[in-house]
């Protein structure tokens, strides 16, 4: 899985402890992703028996040592490597939604029109937040590179605006089915 | 009851009241609008939306002034639009509408500070004052290097800056824009709804038509038309 | 202010952006006013030179009396030098004269009463004259003669030198005693003009004993209208008694119908430069139909709009009318040379040296020409702005055709040229009289008739595109039903171009078939009066006309007989008299001589009365125009003055006669001489026995007699000729207004086919990418064009014909009073629908040059 490379991406620009990783992570990619520290810390442990990250130990005043994860030579020229590779697996549509097209009543099609109108409601208002978002990141002023996270709220963007596009099809072709039929 | 009423006249920017628009051809009758009641409040970034066909650009007209209602009435920042004469609606327009359409419709001969000073123009300052506030507002759309062009030396998305420059020079209650990226890519529409919404940011009403939900998604409410009538009316409050 | 914004930075950058489509667009209106201005600066220049020289010449005179024109009795001077309150009368005599050999120059020879004359005009005589003329050595030589120092300059003649001038008597001697500086009367007539004494000159040129005319001038203080009674009660009747200008309003008169006729020209020039500003403004409003609904859009009022296209058409046509008045002015140079021959052949001699400028006349064309556009403008302004904003800023759909192909249009249409048949049937079934019989009522007709077809052009157009679509375009191939396609779209524009060939080809075909009418008119009438086989002149060959001859006197007649081989000889004499103000032609010959060898055209009367009525009797015949004009039928009696006093005369016919439009009588010669005694002889008319000798005795005629005078002896073939050539120099004028006319509606076409180029930009792109030559996008361009053309020019033929005969019946039956036949000159008919193709297949070229220049990949990224 990508946690894996995930990981390596962001221990390739500093050296981070466990918690300080999983900020970063959710500042990059938690719109779509959402992690918690078991995940994280069983793939740090992983990704070190592959011989792919190490770590140091840091002592602390008060508390126990942190762990401070870096990456290893090894690990970069994985992380390269996947990096320069297109991804052949395309999205699978094995959305919730479609299994419900699967077993609407074909007798009560107006129950399934209502039904897409709000799932396009929702989907809109999904997009809402996301502009939202993008503009306030437009807007913020700070030296941080942010494109990588514009270009991933845009391609939220857009897959929302495909799903509405899609939803708007469906609610077409099921009227003219419904006319057809009468 | 009467209380609360001023408040909302104080908050109201525009106002239809069962407002509808029928369109004769020939012998048939096309119902483009159907009792649209809708009240847009000040500060408002409403997006219209609708499949094409459905009445947007109807609507739109309705609350510029540019066309006038077969039923009901609109009512712009407290000036009914009815009962006026045509000029006086176009005074309307000039001073308090400043709307932005899908084909730029800029004048060919005029170089763009000409073509955002124009409205200004018409109402009868000379250019001298104009040439400043045209020019500031070419930079604000970020158009500094581009004030001597005329329109077919700009590209489509500085053709549509300078129409919302000229939009924006009367300095107008309520911003109207009509498909303002249906002829631009994604890229380049997306630079102009970041000029409205920051636009919108500063005070500007806006009330833009679209059939674009990324579009659309730039509003702070989403009303959307269907056959002529209103379908659906969501207010994203601020959540 | 804001008017002034929106022309300054919209109509400006047309202006500065669109240069070729401005300048067609003005040159409508400039060539417009350029006729017109140029048509009244000479109209204006010939009046001004006769009233000046005849301010020059009458000095200080306030009153003229005029009897007939050969002269009255000099006892009356004494008479009027007796009326009180008058302090001078003088005694003038007019005539004309020739230098013999040389240039044969024409000059006026002036005989005044030398002892009393310079107290009414003022002579100055040049310095260079050593010795100042004694009066009494003036008087007491006969031979004396003073000339203008002009005159004497360009013939290169000194003091004290011998000149030979023709006279009465032939050739004389004469010896210049003086030469005169340009002032007073030795500036008239661009100084061509001698002064002699008044005896002299009596002897010389005119009948012993009577003289033209007296001045007058008054004592001080004395009133105008008391003076003119006093005098007038000493007068005989039929003496005129007239004030200088007084005379120029006479001169006006008589030139009235030549400068109506030339101010109608003009006229109708700008009619069709109206057309040209419809075309052009009509056609803005479709290619700014865009720029107006933005402007509409961002909140300018209807009215603003109108009021920007109504100034903007104000200043281009401001524009165009002050290049047109330039234009014009160069026109007047040109062509005041042409119309002073025009009128010196047939009215009176002119010699017009100077175009007055008169700012009048500048102000009242250019006003005329502005207000001619913004009645062009009026409609297309109007309806163009009256749509919605919105249904402007979208794109035009294909087929507007709205208003122009409407049956509201058509229905007045219909009703107009409805209108025009009623009146123009009324007019032929009323009787002579009737109230209808008016020029106003036959033009209004015309008018009706104009408009009419010009409405009806789109619809018809429409039609004849249907029917080439389906008859001929199959044999042009792509190219012609692309054309037809292309023209189809836009009927109601292309229609107005078709209006402008339409009218420019009526006004060519009207005016070729009215000149050919006149022609042959004219001829069979040259046919039916003289029949004679030479005709002998002095001074000038044509006596006809308002061409100043030197009489022969009586006794020539006897030696013309003398030559071998004559049949007859018959004398001629040529007068006017004045007539319910007006001069009117008086044409004196052996009438009963006359109608045994000529036909003659009697509109009303036989030959069989008249030679019973008229020789040596109280009765005249008249001419159609002066009994129209009088209201005189045959067997009503006129009075006309005589030296002797009033006659009154019978009318014993009223005759075919074209010498003049203000009127003519036709009296026997032996009555003129009895009530005239005037025995001077302006041409005799000579018939031969054997046609083939005519060579040989005109040979003899000048052998035997030109020795001591100069004479003319025309064959009746070259007579004719001359006629022909006076004839054509007249149409001169209508030639080049018809060229400006087919001019200005070339451009007519130039300025639809640009404008339609320019809007299919995008078409043509696609065409030419999907492989369309360069060859063939022109050639469509050009068919259209002729196809624009020739629609015009059958529409215009057709209305041509119509309005040719309309032309005889309102300008010559009416106001000239000459019936004349209408002869269809069918050569001219086809000519001109050849020419409108052929025209606007020319004023194609440009326009199919700019779409075949159209860059594709422009064409095809532009929105
Ligand atoms: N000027 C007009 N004349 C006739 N019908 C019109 C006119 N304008 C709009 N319509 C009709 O009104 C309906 C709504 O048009 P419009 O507001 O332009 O739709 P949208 O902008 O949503 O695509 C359409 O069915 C259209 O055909
Ligand atoms: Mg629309």
């Amino acid at each position: 899985m990508s946690i894996k490379y995930a990981i390596l991406g962001i221990l390739a620009e500093r050296d981070l402890h466990g918690y300080e990783l999983k900020t970063n992570f959710d500042d990059k990619v938690g719109e779509f992703w959402s992690l918690n520290f078991g995940q994280i810390y069983s793939t740090l442990d992983r990704l070190e028996k592959d011989g792919l990250v190490t770590h140091d130990r840091q002592a602390q005043d008060k508390r126990p040592d942190r762990k401070i994860f870096s990456i290893t030579k090894k690990g970069r020229i994985i992380l390269t490597q996947w990096l320069s590779t297109p991804i052949s697996k395309v999205r699978a549509l094995r959305d919730e939604f479609f299994i419900k097209l699967v077993f609407m009543d074909k007798d009560n099609p107006a129950a399934v029109l209502d039904l897409i109108e709000k799932q396009k409601m929702l989907h809109l208002k999904h997009m809402n937040r996301l502009t939202r978002r993008k503009v306030a990141l437009k807007s913020k002023i700070c030296n941080r590179d942010t494109l990588p996270t514009e270009l991933l709220l845009d391609a939220g963007l857009f897959h929302a605006e495909a799903d509405i596009k899609w939803l708007t099809l469906c609610e077409t072709k099921i009227k003219t089915e419904i006319k057809r039929k009468e | 009851m009467d209380r609360s009423d001023e408040k909302t006249e104080e908050l109201t920017m525009i106002e239809l009241r069962h407002a509808g628009r029928k369109f004769r051809q020939g012998l048939r009758e096309v119902k483009a609008l159907s009792d649209v009641s809708l009240v847009i409040r000040k500060g408002e970034f409403l997006s219209i939306m609708g499949p094409s066909g459905s009445g947007k650009s109807t609507l739109l007209n309705l609350i510029g002034g540019l066309d006038r209602p077969t039923e009901g009435e609109v009512i712009l920042d407290g000036r009914p639009l009815h009962g006026i004469t045509d000029d006086q609606v176009t005074l309307l327009r000039r001073r308090h509408v400043g709307y932005v359409f899908q084909f730029f419709n800029l004048l060919p001969l005029l170089t763009a500070c000409e073509n955002v000073g124009l409205p200004l123009l018409l109402d009868g300052l000379p250019f001298s004052k104009v040439k400043q506030k045209a020019e500031a507002l070419l930079e604000k759309v970020g158009l500094a290097e581009r004030i001597e062009h005329r329109p077919d030396q700009l590209s489509g998305g500085e053709m549509q800056r300078v129409a919302i420059a000229r939009a924006l020079i009367a300095d107008p209650a309520v911003l109207l824009a009509d498909e303002p990226t249906g002829n631009l890519d994604s890229h380049t529409g997306e630079e102009i709804f970041l000029l409205l919404k920051s636009l919108n940011d500063r005070g500007q009403t806006i009330v833009m038509v679209t059939h674009d939900p990324k579009a659309a998604a730039y509003g702070s409410r989403i009303v959307t038309l269907k056959d002529g009538h209103p379908a659906q009316d969501i207010c994203i409050g601020e959540d | 202010m804001n008017l002034a914004n929106l022309l300054r930075h919209i109509s400006l950058k047309h202006v500065k952006l669109q240069r070729t489509y401005m300048l067609l667009a003005v040159s409508g209106i400039c060539l417009g006013v350029a006729a017109m201005v140029s048509i009244d600066i000479v109209n204006k220049s010939v009046l001004q030179s006769f009233a000046e020289s005849i301010d020059h010449i009458t000095g200080r005179a306030a009153l003229e009396i005029t009897g007939a024109e050969s002269g009255f009795p000099e006892e009356l001077l004494e008479r009027v030098q007796n009326v009180p309150g008058v302090e001078y009368a003088v005694p003038v005599i007019e005539a004309s004269a020739n230098l013999s050999g040389g240039s044969e120059r024409a000059f006026m020879i002036l005989g005044v009463d030398v002892l009393q004359d310079y107290k009414i005009r003022s002579y100055s005589l040049n310095d260079e004259t050593t010795d100042i003329p004694d009066p009494l050595l003036f008087l007491a030589k006969k031979d004396s003669i003073l000339l203008s120092q002009t005159m004497a300059k360009q013939e290169g003649i000194v003091i004290d030198q011998e000149i030979e001038v023709q006279t009465v008597q032939g050739i004389k001697k004469f010896k210049v005693r003086g030469l005169l500086n340009p002032k007073g009367p030795a500036k008239v007539a661009g100084g061509d003009i001698a002064i002699m004494d008044i005896f002299a000159a009596q002897a010389a040129f005119g009948n012993a004993g009577s003289i033209d005319r007296i001045d007058v001038s008054f004592l001080p203080g004395e009133k105008l209208d008391t003076m003119e009674a006093r005098i007038r009660k000493v007068l005989p009747e039929g003496y005129s008694l007239d004030t200088p200008t007084g005379r120029t309003r006479q001169v006006a008169i008589l030139l009235d119908r030549f400068q109506k006729s030339m101010r109608f020209i003009g006229f109708m020039v700008m009619f069709v430069g109206m057309y040209l500003i419809y075309n052009a403004v009509s056609i803005s409003m479709v290619q700014r139909r865009k720029e107006i609904g933005i402007l509409r859009a961002l909140g300018a009022k209807g009215g603003e709009i109108i009021a920007l296209l109504f100034a903007e058409t104000c200043v281009i046509s401001a524009v165009a009318s002050v290049v047109g008045i330039g234009i014009g002015l160069g026109f007047a140079k040109l062509s005041v040379g042409i119309v002073a021959q025009s009128i010196t052949d047939m009215y009176l001699k002119t010699s017009v040296t100077a175009l007055t400028f008169s700012w009048t006349i500048l102000f009242r064309d250019a006003a005329f020409g502005i207000l001619a556009s913004l009645i062009a403008a009026a409609y297309p302004a109007v309806s163009g702005v009256r749509s919605s904003p919105i249904s402007m800023i979208l794109p035009l759909a294909p087929t507007v055709n709205g208003f122009k192909l409407s049956r509201k249009l058509m229905a007045v249409s219909v009703l107009l040229l409805f209108l025009s048949s009623v009146i123009l049937a009324a007019y032929g079934m009323a009787a002579s009289d009737s109230a209808i019989r008016t020029t106003g009522a036959i033009f209004a007709s015309a008018l009706l008739l104009i408009i009419g077809i010009s409405l009806l052009t789109p619809a018809f157009f429409y039609r004849s595109l249907l029917i080439f679509r389906h008859f001929l375009a199959p044999w042009l191939g792509a190219g012609g039903r692309l054309a037809c396609i292309n023209l189809q779209k836009n009927v109601s524009r292309n229609g107005v171009a078709v209006a402008a060939i339409f009218f420019s080809i009526a006004l060519y075909v009207c005016s070729a078939n009215a000149m050919h009418s006149l022609r042959v008119s004219m001829f069979d009438w040259i046919d039916s009066i003289i029949r004679a086989d030479i005709l002998i002149s002095s001074g000038n060959p044509l006596v006809v006309g308002g061409a100043q001859s030197i009489p022969m006197p009586e006794s020539l007649a006897k030696e013309i007989e003398k030559i071998p081989g004559l049949q007859s000889v018959e004398p001629f004499r040529k007068s006017s008299l004045d007539y319910g103000g007006r001069k009117i032609m008086l044409e004196i010959f052996d009438v009963a001589l006359r109608m045994d060898y000529c036909p003659g055209m009697f509109a009303e009367g036989s030959k069989e009365e008249v030679v019973q009525l008229v020789p040596g009797q109280d009765n005249i015949m008249v001419n159609e125009g002066f009994a129209a004009r009088y209201h005189i039928k045959r067997g009503d009696t006129l009075v006309l003055p005589t030296p002797d006093g009033p006659v009154r005369f019978g009318v014993a016919a009223i005759v075919v006669s074209y010498t003049s439009d203000s009127g003519i009588i036709w009296m026997d010669i032996n009555t003129y001489r009895r009530l005239w005694r005037d025995t001077l002889v302006d041409c005799y008319e000579v018939r031969v026995k054997e046609k083939k000798d005519i060579p040989a005795v005109r040979q003899a005629i000048l052998d035997r007699l030109g020795k001591n005078r100069h004479l003319f002896a025309l064959p009746a073939l070259e007579f004719r000729n001359e006629i022909k050539k006076i004839m054509e120099s007249s149409f001169l004028i209508t030639h080049a207004v018809n060229i400006i006319v087919l001019i200005i509606a070339g451009f007519g076409i130039v300025i639809t086919q640009l404008a339609s180029v320019l809007e299919r930009t995008r078409e043509i792109g696609v065409l030419r990418a999907i492989g369309m030559k360069k060859n063939q996008v022109a050639g469509v361009v050009i068919i259209e064009s002729a196809l624009i053309g020739t629609v015009g020019g059958f529409l215009g033929a057709a209305a041509g014909l119509l309005l040719g005969w309309i032309e005889l019946e309102g300008f010559f039956r009416l106001d000239y009073g000459a019936s004349i036949a209408y002869h269809i000159h069918y050569a001219s008919v086809a000519w001109a629908i050849v020419l409108s193709a052929g025209l606007a297949a020319l004023a194609g070229f440009y326009p199919a040059r700019r779409a075949a220049r159209i860059n594709i990949v422009e064409a095809l990224t532009n929105e």
